[in-house]
């Protein structure tokens, strides 16, 4: 149904004429000729899980990189949009003036990387990856570090945004506080790059200004290297090598000069920690409900609403982990979606009601024997609705498609909602008398049109849920 | 940079022809006409990666105002915004000295209620059509406009019925 004044506040923001022209010419500066190849900057459409190969082949780029640093030669790594090419090459005029501090990461057009929310890619791989206690094979499939399984205490693990390499944007650190996880940085245009990452052998750590890589190869051989970033070159300040039993240190492997072992340390370690202000993956702290009056053992149910918003679940996934699927459309709608403590039963403990303060989206109850916490009595969807109405009656519409609808009144008794009245509109069965009453004990009976459409259409008004929204 | 001639000739059909959608689409996401630019940019480049075929000009229309509102809204979570100040980009672009105040009253609706407005008020597809083309139920595109409603009513003054 159009509507004047919207389609006039509309039209008062048409594109001029040659705002048309300025963005028809730029899509076609930008538009692949063969665009079905879905393989140039921008028109490569979105896919489910952009950060696997694009991480696969920064990761294999960071290594070389560690390993280039140790050779002193210089990196040219290309990363084209359907291949992975590592390509080492030996400088061939003067490679012993060629400084370490050269080593360059260029990135074809073909790897910039659509992503929806620059970083949320990477954080909600690691928040799957933490709750879902994922192996390390499933790390390294999803491309990030599987270091993450070897750390004992997980629960530490977090990210900040800070800029690491002096560029004007905040890079992504997944980090304990102690190791470096995971390093990212927006390197373009919706291209991510990872600049560290601790993993089998290599580890990395954090500096204020600086990050330290060790990297042990073949057990015989381990180097430390220390560099602080500068866009996109890495400043070596030292290079430390163990090898044949004999620690070697200089800013390149052509400049390694033999050390004492006790040099070592203040080499590799006499800096300052990053200030790193974490924020963890398990953000929900039990306390966040503590002046509220909620019972304990609905805090794991909210803290699965308030992941649910927050990571703005569609309804599908909110199905599978056992809310209603109307919760799937919320979105950003923080504050329109809350929850209500009613004892709806009069036996002193609250139930939980999931409402946006007409609809109950889910309704929870706490029983003695229940071995899994609270128990849910009821779901919303979007053909089954309930409501809140006088006397905690709770009403239910539902409906399996245009000749068949029901409507119910029920009251919490235990852990059962017990029908008191409903009505069934059943026009497959009767066309000509649609409408059944039922009192809850006995078969559903002919009614008249009246009684029922006066009881469906106005006979009971629901109440307004006072709720606390999420947000 | 290829010649518009040289381009394909469907493609800029449905460029000539849905434009100025997508551009409106866009602008009551993204509030100023810069951003907006990028959007309807990225928009027609989503539609010439994705080889889409539609059934008819309707469909057309349908599938670039939600993939616009999709990218838009994707646009906007991104990190970097929230470490800004959103309102300096109206600050910057100088750009609400000419809105009116129903459009002033529509860029202020939540996001996902602005596709729905748009559809419905302005294209004057069914409910059941943009349910079907945003993938969520009837009810939903219902309860947004019901919703979309009152916000306009209330900062209206009622009138937009």
């Amino acid at each position: 149904m159009k509507n004047k004044r919207i389609i006039q506040a509309y039209d008062s923001i048409n594109p001029s004429a040659q705002e048309k022209e300025r963005m028809l010419n730029a899509i076609l500066s930008q538009a692949s000729p063969v665009p079905e190849t879905k393989s140039g900057r921008k028109t490569e459409a979105y896919t489910a899980q952009p950060a696997v190969r694009n991480h696969l082949t920064l990761f294999l780029s960071v290594a070389a990189c560690v390993a280039i640093l140790l050779g002193g030669g210089f990196l040219l790594v290309k990363m084209g949009g359907d291949t992975q090419n590592l390509a080492y090459t030996q400088p061939t005029d003067n490679p012993g003036t060629l400084p370490p501090t050269d080593v360059h990461i260029e990135t074809m057009e073909g790897d910039w990387m659509p992503t929806a929310t620059a970083y949320d890619d990477i954080l909600r791989l690691y928040k799957a990856a933490l709750a879902e206690n994922w192996t390390i094979e499933q790390y390294r499939q999803a491309g990030i570090s599987s270091a993450v399984v070897e750390k004992s205490a997980r629960g530490s693990l977090g990210w900040s945004l800070l800029d690491i390499n002096n560029d004007g944007n905040e890079e992504l650190i997944i980090s304990d506080g102690e190791t470096l996880y995971d390093l990212y940085a927006i390197s373009g245009e919706d291209a991510l790059e990872n600049l560290a990452r601790s993993e089998g052998e290599i580890y990395c750590k954090l500096y204020d200004g600086g990050i330290l890589i060790r990297q042990t190869i073949l057990e015989t051989e381990t180097s430390w290297t220390v560099f602080s970033l500068d866009r996109d070159t890495r400043n070596v300040r030292s290079l430390v090598v163990f090898r044949d039993q004999t620690y070697y240190a200089g800013t390149s492997e052509l400049d390694l000069k033999p050390i004492s072992k006790d040099s070592v340390p203040d080499l590799i370690m006499n800096y300052s920690a990053a200030p790193l202000e974490l924020t963890p993956f398990q953000v929900i702290p039990e306390d966040l409900y503590a002046d509220k009056n909620v019972n304990p053992e609905y805090i794991p149910c909210l803290q699965l609403y308030e992941t649910a918003l927050r990571e703005d679940w569609n309804p599908g996934i909110c199905a599978e982990n056992g809310i209603s699927l109307m919760v799937g459309y919320y979105g950003e709608l923080f504050d329109e979606l809350g929850y209500a403590l009613i004892d709806l039963d009069g036996n002193g403990v609250n139930e939980l009601i999931i409402t946006d303060g007409n609809y109950i989206y889910d309704l929870y109850t706490i029983v003695d024997d229940e071995e899994y916490g609270p128990l849910r009595l009821l779901t919303g969807s979007e053909r089954i609705t309930y409501n809140l109405m006088e006397y905690n009656r709770i009403f239910c519409w539902g409906s399996s498609g245009a000749a068949v609808s029901h409507y119910t009144f029920s009251v919490l008794e235990g852990r059962e909602l017990r029908i008191q009245e409903g009505y069934l509109y059943d026009a497959d069965t009767d066309p000509e008398n649609p409408w059944f009453f039922y009192d809850g004990e006995h078969l559903p009976q002919p009614c008249g049109d009246f009684d029922a459409e006066a009881v469906v259409n106005g006979g009971y008004m629901s109440v307004e849920i006072p709720f606390t929204s999420f947000e | 940079m290829p010649s518009p001639r040289t381009a394909n000739r469907a493609f800029l059909g449905i460029y000539q022809r849905q434009v100025d959608t997508v551009y409106r689409v866009c602008y009551s996401f993204m509030k100023n006409r810069p951003e907006t630019e990028d959007m309807v940019q990225e928009t027609f480049l989503r539609l010439l990666s994705s080889g889409k075929k539609f059934e008819n000009e309707r469909h057309e229309r349908a599938w670039l105002i939600v993939t616009a509102s999709n990218l838009c809204k994707d646009n906007l979570k991104k990190w970097w915004r929230n470490t800004e100040n959103i309102d300096d980009y109206d600050l910057l672009f100088h750009d609400t000295q000419d809105r009116s105040d129903v459009l002033e009253a529509i860029l202020a609706l939540p996001n996902d209620y602005k596709v729905a407005v748009y559809m419905y008020y302005y294209e004057g597809f069914s409910t059941a059509e943009i349910a079907e083309h945003i993938g969520c139920p009837d009810a939903t595109v219902r309860s947004r406009l019901s919703r979309a409603r009152k916000q306009l009513q209330s900062l209206l003054g009622g009138g937009t019925r």
